[in-house]
């Protein structure tokens, strides 16, 4: 251990939830350490226990969480067996956490300056105007514009950026010495986000604080962390330098989430995505958490659990064969089939000068004005834009959700203008939609069976007597069993609701499918599945895409022609190789440069002496 | 099975449900169950204290208050079931079509609902009974267009946290109708609440049921009525105690029993 020893250090942690099937282990002896001004990453998918471990450090673990094992020391005081009263002094003073969601951290009835004033008096007992100045000087360095109104404005007069840097502020107020942020920037827009990284890199400059950083997006803990710990189920599997975990995976895990992320700037008619296997079936006791999905298995894996063995010049890894993945060096690219999919002539899809004007509180608000597009047969159109720019109305209006108040859709030479109900059977059957949420897109009281057939029967799609044949074959189509035909919603995982989504919108054969962030509430590994299936359902139905995706890898990975909205107007439209690498808006510009900052991998302001930490022992190099 | 396993930890619903059985078997079966007629008079017994031989006392007629409370269950069960189940149907319509169609047709039946519950319950029944004139029909339907607003009030809640899911987008762009929207993909998903508003409207009905009664817009005399016998026994109950107390006892005894059943249906 080095002289000041860590801020943190976690050792062995074991947490488990009880729950109506028995105790479940959310963290399997996690340990960590991090140091006075360095930050770590902690990445991990839904599941993955990141939250879990967040909440275990400030110690506020719902009722049904309970510490079963290990310690968490803050500098030398273990946390674990503190009480309440013992702990809420370290966590105001010591240890600040910033949550996902910024609306829930701010009481909505008090002004926002108030609540970081109220930091002050009570930790520091100042005064009324001691405490706003400092608040104020607080507002001003998370750069809130104005600082003086801001203190006396509610939160909801705020952005939802705005309200995240508030949150920030007061979890700064009394300069912790360790700062837990729980995927601070999910969320928010992709400009939003990188202004708040950019704050994060400016604050990094200015304050010692020792940052434990969750989040589910490689890229982004790239560019902020110097080590990283990469968890599985509740364990870590690997852990290391920022560059060398990211850039010379030892676990299998690793290499396959890093395989699987959708590469910025790179076209599906290039390249094709790596899934990872899907993780719907448990590994036995006693085995390797991750060998059902890895690639890498042996027959040793199901027998013996491995534990962190070093690996590379930095690393550790939770496998038995990591020399091997080291060995198999960066994921390989593969090269996609180059079947790209037959275009036809004329317009499939025609929007002329369509309309929406919303009224709230006596205000008039132009959701989406005067948008005007074609799409070709076979096409994907990726329309693009931040939440509020109008790319949802506009894509339900073409659905037959919405009443525009001006221009037509034509589908196939046919007026559509109408709600869906109004429209022929044909013009139903040929465009479908593949929805956001799969948890909403599926009606939990009826059985997938039933799902899927109501939607055939209602829309004529094709012989009776073919439907179950139809049903078997779409089923194979987007890899679900036939015994899935039989579940309820909530007994599949999202990934496998999307999948029935995507076979209800395809079992009409349409010749349009609108995708309204088909796979923005995904994993990365599901994601990558999602897209190929998507991409190898268009080819072989030879089926047009509206595609809509505020995550522009996604949207240029598929798409051939973009449009990019913003304020309710299209300001930009042109094929995507155009609009990505010479965009002619300026907001098209300001929005794809926000990206950019993100995927730069080296981290964006490291303190300038970087202080030796003490994680786990440092391997010598091996060279 | 799962369901008998979990009444074991929870004593309190179990009695609760074994205190609704007996009330139901008693009602089928009062004919064979009563020592006595229930409208059979002994004036020469009146008043009895309960005794081996009238197990709860006889009142002012000297009827036997044992058989009239058995016998009397029957009609403060049909009319409470009756009036309960046809109040939540038109409250369960009300709610759905209000949060679906939402704007004009939410605001027409929501502000005429608040005028229909602007007025106390017991006051406008009676006014409308009065005009009607007492009948076990006309107490059902009085009593259930009484229960409806409060019914679809919390119906349109449910319904609204359901009606803006993508699955109701999905069946409109197939072209449901909007009959089939309601009954097919909203109604099954708010079962649990209409459970729940059921043993809860259930148990105001019957108390709605024994206060029209007792006011005399109920049933009438001299059929065996638990709220009727309560008000027959009012001007005794110095001298004869009973005669009040076992009818009112036994109302208790139902509403308190369905109040432990909704309870549980909630948690």
């Amino acid at each position: 251990m080095t002289e000041a020893g860590p801020v943190l250090q976690v050792e062995d942690l074991s947490v488990d939830y009880r729950t109506g099937a028995g105790l479940v282990a959310a963290i399997r002896g996690v340990s960590l350490a991090i140091a006075s001004g360095e930050a770590v990453g902690l990445v991990g998918e839904s599941g993955s226990g990141k939250t879990t471990l967040g909440m275990a450090i400030m110690r506020y673990l719902p009722a049904n969480g309970q510490i079963t094992g290990g310690c968490i020391r803050y500098q030398d005081t273990d946390l674990v067996p503190l009480t309440q009263r013992e702990l809420s002094r370290i966590r105001g003073n010591h240890i600040a956490m910033v949550y996902q969601d910024p609306s829930g951290a701010l009481n909505p009835s008090l002004r926002a300056g108030e609540q970081i004033a109220e930091v002050y008096r009570a930790h520091l007992g100042l005064n009324r105007d001691e405490a706003r100045g400092r608040a104020e000087g607080m507002l001003e360095l998370v750069g809130l514009p104005e600082p003086h109104r801001a203190y006396d404005r509610y939160p909801h007069q705020f952005s939802g950026g705005q309200k995240q840097r508030i949150v920030i502020s007061m979890a700064l107020a009394m300069d912790p010495n360790l700062l837990i942020l729980d995927e601070p920037t999910t969320g928010l827009d992709v400009t939003v986000e990188s202004d708040i990284m950019q704050l994060f890199a400016d604050l990094r400059a200015k304050t010692s604080a020792a940052i434990l950083f969750i989040s589910h997006d490689i890229g982004l803990v790239a560019s902020v962390c110097e080590r990283v710990g990469v968890l599985y189920r509740g364990e870590l599997v690997e852990t290391g330098d920022t560059e060398g975990v990211f850039t010379h995976p030892t676990n299998p895990y690793t290499r396959g989430l890093l395989a699987c992320r959708v590469p910025p700037g790179v076209s599906k008619d290039s390249r094709r995505l790596e899934p990872l296997p899907s993780g719907d079936t448990d590994a036995p006791v006693g085995a390797c958490l991750f060998e059902p999905r890895c690639a890498f298995r042996k027959p040793r894996c199901r027998e013996q659990h491995p534990a962190l063995y070093p690996a590379g010049s930095s690393q550790h890894s939770r496998c038995f064969f990591h020399e091997e993945v080291a060995r198999a060096g960066p994921p390989t690219v593969t090269a996609s089939d180059g079947r790209a999919a037959v275009t036809g002539d004329g317009a499939l899809l025609e929007v002329r000068g369509l309309r929406k004007v919303f009224r709230a509180q006596g205000r008039d608000l132009v959701a989406v004005a005067d948008a005007a597009f074609t799409l070709g047969p076979g096409r994907i159109l990726g329309i693009v834009g931040e939440s509020g720019s109008g790319k949802t109305t506009l894509a339900r209006m073409i659905a037959g959700l919405e009443v525009p108040d001006d221009g037509e859709v034509i589908l196939s030479g046919v007026d559509v203008t109408k709600p869906a109900n109004k429209r022929s059977v044909a013009s139903r059957r040929s465009l479908q939609m593949v929805f956001q949420h799969p948890d909403g897109t599926l009606n939990p009281s009826h059985r997938i069976r039933q799902i899927l057939r109501r939607q055939m029967r209602k829309l004529d799609a094709g012989d009776v007597a073919r439907h179950d044949e139809t049903l078997a074959e779409l089923l194979r189509a987007v890899q679900l069993a036939p015994e899935h035909l039989d579940a309820r919603p909530r007994e599949l995982s999202g990934g496998q609701q999307q999948r029935v989504a995507i076979a209800r919108a395809f079992c009409t054969g349409p010749q349009l499918v609108i995708l309204d962030e088909p796979t923005s509430s995904l994993d990365v590994s599901v994601q990558a599945a999602i897209l190929n299936l998507l991409i190898d359902l268009q080819r072989r139905e030879q089926a047009s895409y509206l595609l809509i995706s505020h995550d522009l890898a996604v949207v240029r990975y598929l798409a051939d022609e973009i449009l990019v909205m913003h304020d309710g107007e299209i300001v930009e439209y042109g094929p995507a190789a155009d609009v990505f690498e010479s965009p002619q808006d300026p907001y098209t510009r300001t929005l794809l440069s926000a990206v950019t900052a993100r995927v730069g991998q080296a981290p964006l302001a490291a303190p300038a002496t970087q202080p030796e930490t003490a994680d786990e022992p440092r391997m010598p190099d091996p060279a | 099975m799962r369901h008998v396993r979990a009444l074991r930890h929870s004593p309190g619903v179990a009695m609760a449900l074994l205190v609704l059985l007996v009330w139901v078997v008693i009602a089928v079966f009062w004919p064979q169950l009563v020592p006595y007629g229930p409208t059979e008079q002994e004036l020469t017994s009146r008043y009895e204290p309960p005794s081996a031989q009238h197990w709860l006392g006889t009142d002012n007629l000297g009827r036997d208050i044992f058989s009239r409370i058995l016998a009397g269950s029957r009609s403060v069960l049909i009319v409470s079931v009756a009036s309960t189940t046809l109040g939540v149907a038109i409250g369960t319509a009300i709610g759905l079509c209000a949060a679906f169609y939402r704007g004009k047709v939410d605001e027409l039946l929501m502000r005429s609902l608040d005028l229909l519950m602007a007025f106390p319950i017991i006051v406008i029944a009676s006014v409308v009974l009065a005009m009607l004139g007492p009948s076990r029909l006309n107490l059902v339907v009085v009593i259930a267009v009484m229960l409806a607003p409060y019914n679809a009030r919390v119906v349109r809640s449910a319904v609204l946290s359901w009606r803006d899911r993508d699955f109701v987008a999905a069946a409109r762009m197939r072209g449901e109708s909007g009959a089939f929207i309601l009954f097919r993909e909203l109604l099954p998903n708010i079962v649990g609440t209409l459970n729940v508003e059921y043993t809860l409207r259930l148990a105001l009905s019957i108390f709605a049921v024994a206060t029209l009664s007792f006011l005399g817009f109920g049933i009438q005399p001299p059929t065996p009525d638990w709220g009727l016998m309560v008000s027959e026994g009012r001007p005794f109950y110095q001298i004869a105690p009973w005669v009040v107390v076992a009818p009112a006892a036994a109302i208790a005894s139902l509403i308190v029993a369905i109040n432990v059943v909704a309870q549980k249906l909630r948690s």
